[in-house]
């Protein structure tokens, strides 16, 4: 008899210990609209303080940016005040222990709100601290620029 | 029979720890079919790629709009030349994240009649399908403009495509 309890209490501890993990938690889709916001205030400190200190953007026709500083000075120089604004919409999202993951579409706008140009994008969100940040930011347009008209023949 | 219960005891507690280790043991990133992709592009195998994707998978290309669907990545990866333009990688970082394995690094697509290859950064997320692990969203960019006379060209049955 004390056997069978034994391994029954066996049994028990072992699925306890080994439980399956907590329902996933909701995408933290505020820090995600804090992101359009800052973008559109043309905040470059507060956009970096939306990512990891290790994170890295990788963006179309230039290098990797790497790390909090860097990923700044990209936002400073890429959306100073007065530069076109940004439409982005979700497509799927997914929660997985300290991990998410973001896919959508982005618009980039004209000074008269206009779509300029269409892309899309992943993002790869690390919990760390208790705070969910960006980790890994990749886009990309969905056609090559229009030719500027500097480059136009005449 | 105190010795009894110590001794289930003890089996109880390892039997405990030896199940959850199972659990936490870090599977490796599967190499061999990320190895396998390279080799499928480079030998030009557009319907060998096609098998590595998931069937809800999407390519997220540069220039163009997403991919969804093994048919449809057959028949982009068809417009790349397969087998003439050859794939390097270099600087791999994978991470498990839940059921998902990320994946990220640099590439050179070294075009035959180009003499410097054109360099850009990928990202991945693959995901099981029964024993296999298939690519489910991948991206790429350059890291410098692309001419516009150069490939990619349109895929057959994308233009226009939203």
């Amino acid at each position: 008899m004390i056997r069978v309890a034994t391994w029954l209490a066996a049994a028990g501890l072992s699925s306890a210990a080994c439980a399956p993990a907590p329902v996933p938690e909701a995408f933290p889709q505020e820090v995600a609209d804090a992101w359009v916001e800052r973008y559109e205030l043309h905040d470059a400190a507060g956009l970096a303080a939306l990512y990891t200190e290790d994170a890295q953007l990788l963006p179309p026709d230039a290098e990797i940016v790497s790390g909090r500083a860097a990923i700044q000075e990209f936002f400073a120089r890429e959306n100073p005040p007065g530069s076109a604004g940004i439409e982005i919409a979700t497509i799927e999202t997914r929660v997985f222990g300290d991990y998410a993951y973001r896919q959508g579409t982005v618009r980039f706008q004209g000074p008269d709100g206009e779509a300029v140009s269409a892309g899309k994008f992943i993002g790869l969100w690390k919990k760390a601290d208790g705070e969910w940040r960006i980790y890994r930011d990749i886009w990309n347009t969905n056609a090559p620029s229009p030719p500027a008209a500097d480059d136009e023949p005449a | 029979m105190n010795r009894i219960h110590l001794v289930s005891w003890i089996a109880l507690i390892a039997f405990a720890g030896a199940a959850c280790e199972r659990t936490e043991t870090p599977e490796p990133f599967p190499q061999a079919a990320a190895d396998g992709w390279v080799a499928a592009f480079n030998s030009g195998d557009a319907a060998g790629l096609a098998l590595m994707y998931s069937e809800d998978s999407q390519l997220l290309p540069y220039d163009r709009p997403a991919v969804n669907g093994t048919a449809a990545i057959q028949e982009f990866w068809n417009t790349y030349n397969p087998g003439q333009v050859r794939i390097e990688v270099s600087g791999v970082n994978a991470e498990r994240a839940g059921p998902y394995w990320f994946r990220e690094g640099s590439y050179s697509a070294i075009y035959p009649d180009e003499g410097e290859p054109r360099v850009g950064k990928f990202m991945e997320l693959w995901k099981q399908v029964g024993s296999a692990w298939l690519l489910y969203r991948q991206m790429w960019s350059p890291n410098e403009p692309t001419p516009p006379e150069s490939p990619p060209m349109i895929a057959p049955g994308q233009e226009g495509a939203a």
